[in-house]
């Protein structure tokens, strides 16, 4: 890297760290007052690790995934084909690599060696916000689920030590419920990202606070918790919310259209691995009823009963 | 279109699972999904290039006890459906 760069990182936890290398200085400062979940300095070399609320008692190595700022990505194969145009994003992907262009941002990511690019040719805040909401978040995603972390459209919550999975398109009451949850005095996770990785024989939620500063959001007050069960939300016009028993099929139904299958090469088939994973933990789907206050009780409920 | 003296595999753009009672297959560049019964997904795990359909079919037969010109031509079927989606590929005869 030239003296004239330096890196930005976002994390998850103590664990897997993003690395963005070779933003200039002046880019770099944007980005940071307006999306200040970048952080300036690489915390696994912080004396400081392991401190705070959000630390999850981890001493072994995070991985870190790169992702070059400055560069074109490599050409698009022969077969390379379009997957979306709408509005301003176009993404288009072959087996091992996606390129996504939205105005003023390009970025892409090769799934075969876990490396990722972004151009940026205008820092304004409105590129910035459109690209943490229509590409940051893909390519990430893109980007780890290769390392065994399923990022998954949801929001996260916990009480007594145990978490619930929230996956939903939005308009389906993630970001209600995960306000109902903050005021019910439940742990909070994340409010519309939230990643899933396997520890020993069960599955972990953790959080990931990135949102824009255009949708403030609750922060975490926990860092990592076990995934107990995956409740998929929809918002009704009753005036009682009631939960009901999904299927394994059921609930993987509700998870795919959360994960975001671009590539499909082997980063897909690890992420269909994963999904089907978490389609086995019990769920549910909330119908979150006039009485919307409530849920947070009916998720403690849940939890309380053991699933 | 499928025969029974051809052998078939899965492509790359395909994974399957059992889930509860169902199999299910999704087309990973899609993301669209379908579930299969239980002979379903016994058939699918038996498409990996080794076996023509023939014998896939009669084992199908066996198994559950059907009339095997019926397993013959479901499969058959089926297969089609599936080279539709591009989700399985006829092997070449040397690799068999």
């Amino acid at each position: 890297m030239s003296s004239g760069a330096t890196s930005l990182f976002l994390t998850i936890g103590g664990e897997l760290r993003f690395r963005f290398d070779g933003l200039a200085h002046e880019l770099a400062s944007r980005i940071r007052i307006h999306l200040p979940s970048f952080v300036a300095a690489d915390p696994s070399r912080s004396p400081h690790r392991g401190t705070g609320r959000q630390a999850t008692a981890s001493t072994r190595e995070a991985e870190v995934i790169t992702i070059t700022v400055g560069e074109p990505g490599p050409e698009l194969p022969s077969g390379g084909e379009l997957v979306l145009e709408q509005d301003e994003l176009r993404i288009q992907r072959s087996e091992e690599l996606v390129q996504f262009s939205l105005q003023g941002a390009t970025a892409w990511c090769d799934t075969a060696h876990g490396r990722g690019g972004l151009l940026l040719t205008d820092s304004e805040p409105g590129v910035l916000d459109a690209l943490t909401g229509l590409v940051l978040d893909p390519l990430l995603m893109e980007l780890a689920v290769g390392r065994g972390w399923l990022g998954l459209h949801a929001a996260g919550v916990a009480w007594g030590g145990r978490g619930v999975l929230l996956p939903a398109s939005s308009g389906n009451g993630k970001s209600t419920i995960f306000k109902a949850a903050a005021s019910a005095g439940l742990d909070l996770l994340s409010d519309d990202l939230v990643w899933v990785h396997p520890a020993g024989d069960e599955l972990k939620l953790w959080a990931f606070p990135r949102g824009a500063p255009s949708e403030p959001a609750p922060e975490p007050t926990i860092g990592c918790v076990p995934l107990a069960a995956v409740v998929h939300p929809t918002l009704s016009r009753r005036k009682t919310s009631r939960l009901e028993p999904l299927t394994q099929k059921e609930s993987f139904e509700n998870l795919v259209g959360q994960s975001g299958f671009l590539s499909w090469g082997r980063a897909a088939v690890e992420r269909f691995q994963m999904l089907t994973h978490v389609a086995q933990v019990p769920a549910w789907r909330l119908e979150a009823g006039s009485d919307r206050h409530q849920v947070p009780e009916l998720l403690r409920a849940l939890l309380r009963g053991g699933c | 279109m499928a025969d029974l003296t051809g052998r078939f595999r899965q492509t790359k753009r395909a994974a399957g699972k059992a889930l509860d009672d169902e199999y299910l297959v999704l087309d990973l560049g899609s993301g669209d999904y379908f579930g299969l019964g239980e002979a379903g997904g016994v058939i699918w795990e038996h498409l990996d290039g080794t076996r023509t359909l023939a014998e896939v079919a009669d084992e199908i037969a066996e198994r559950y006890g059907i009339d095997r010109g019926r397993a013959r031509s479901d499969l058959l079927a089926f297969v089609d459906e599936l080279l539709e989606r591009d989700l399985v590929e006829q092997v070449d005869e040397e690799v068999g």
